[in-house]
């Protein structure tokens, strides 16, 4: 009972506070300015002119947010879009295969084995490249498969802007080929990758291995900083990257490009065989 | 004479806020520039160089990179930075930031003309979205020069 009214009494209250605010609210309502004095007045207009100044300043604030958001929106999207565009696989033609036609083999190319083979096997490569590296000796076994049924051409493709020694090594090989050893240069350069792709002074490192394979290093060193070796090497670069080339190694079987390079050995001999079985 | 005090301040302003649309857009080519370069570098992508067969060269040298983080992405932070003090400035007016910008793009055009040097004397090579990069650091120091000057004359 005693709960009951508690309750009662508690109702009244909050309905007694209802009327009073109405009755507030509703006087507030009916003030004119003419009934306010001066005092009263003034405050009123500092109150709506303050508020005024709230709503502007938020605005602004509103604002500026708006122009830096949008800042760096334009930044986030140029930088996105370049990162799309520069991508090597976002390239226009969606089969490169097809696209991709080698330059013909000519007798100004370096080449080994038997020049009337059925087979002509075209590697564009970069000493530096560990890849290249790793498909040497796979490379090495398939000429000894093959023997006189395969013609090999080793093309430069020095990948200058990630390898500091790319040009230097291909530089080598070249001046080694003026002496008639560009295959001694080839394989000592893959074999000993490791030794002198990190090497500041390659140049001179260059001219050590040019005396180890027996080269006279007085001309072997000549050939090496003469400008026209590098002329050539950025001949052939140049000459593969308007292929479309992409990347290290890259092999032509008479003239096709092998855009997924062969897993491993019997892999690449299978793909020959293939080749040699359909002429 | 009464006449000319108000024209002279009002063309006084729209130089200003055209030279504050220069700064910036000097400084969003910049951006673009080295995002490009940026992006070559960690991507391993071969830039075309149509100038000369400097590119390659310049950047694969030692130089290319300070403290293993390519230069181009140092350039890249600067030109933001340009940015964010030219809209900051823009909204607030504040006669630090022009002092600021004359400061940062000294500095830019002092490492600007090293990297020149450095391709001159030493790679004996270009890069044209290098020399592009050096071109605007230099531009951007006399548009920032401007801007001080007249913000505390």
């Amino acid at each position: 009972m005693k709960s009951i009214s508690v309750l009662i009494n508690k109702i009244f209250r909050l309905f007694g506070y209802l009327l009073k605010f109405i009755s507030n609210s509703a006087t507030i309502g009916l003030m004119d300015d003419q009934h306010l004095t001066k005092d009263e007045k003034k405050k009123l207009r500092q109150q709506e002119w303050q508020q005024q100044l709230d709503a502007e300043s938020k605005k602004k604030l509103r604002n500026r947010i708006l122009t830096w958001g949008i800042g760096a929106l334009i930044l986030v999207f140029a930088v996105w879009f370049l990162a799309v565009v520069m991508n090597p696989s976002n390239t226009p033609s969606t089969n490169p295969t097809a696209t991709i036609k080698m330059p013909p083999v000519t007798s100004s190319d370096i080449q080994t084995g038997n020049p009337n083979a059925p087979l002509t096997l075209v590697e564009y490569a970069d000493f530096q490249c560990p890849s290249c590296g790793a498909y040497y000796p796979i490379v090495k076994q398939i000429q000894q498969a093959f023997g006189s049924k395969l013609r090999f051409v080793y093309r430069f493709f020095p990948l200058v802007t990630i390898h500091q020694n790319a040009l230097v090594s291909a530089e080598a090989a070249y001046a080694a080929n003026k002496q008639g050893k560009f295959w001694q240069m080839h394989d000592y350069l893959f074999e000993h990758q490791q030794d002198w792709s990190s090497d500041q002074n390659a140049r001179d490192t260059m001219v050590k291995y040019a005396g180890t394979l027996g080269l006279n290093q007085d001309t072997f060193q000549k050939d090496l900083n003469d400008p026209a070796t590098e002329k050539a090497i950025k001949a052939s670069m140049d000459s593969a990257l308007a292929i479309n080339l992409q990347g290290t190694p890259s092999f032509f079987i008479n003239g096709t490009f092998i855009s997924t390079n062969p897993n491993g050995y019997d892999d690449f001999k299978a793909l020959l065989q293939a080749k040699l079985n359909n002429q | 004479m009464m006449i000319s005090k108000p024209f002279y301040r009002l063309s006084l302003t729209i130089n200003k806020l055209t030279l504050l649309i220069i700064l910036a857009f000097l400084a969003f080519v910049g951006f673009l520039d080295s995002v490009y370069l940026t992006i070559a570098h960690y991507k391993d992508l071969t830039v075309p160089c149509t100038l000369a067969h400097g590119c390659e060269i310049v950047l694969t040298s030692k130089y290319a990179t300070f403290l293993g983080v390519p230069i181009a992405l140092f350039g890249a932070g600067f030109y933001v930075v340009c940015l964010a003090l030219l809209l900051l400035y823009f909204q607030s007016n504040k006669n630090i930031l022009p002092t600021i910008l004359l400061g940062l793009t000294t500095i830019a055009l002092g490492i600007g003309i090293y990297l020149v040097y450095l391709q001159a004397a030493v790679l004996h090579a270009f890069c044209q979205y290098c020399l592009l990069s050096e071109l605007i650091d230099f531009l951007l120091f006399d548009c920032a020069w401007w801007l001080w000057r007249r913000t505390n004359s």
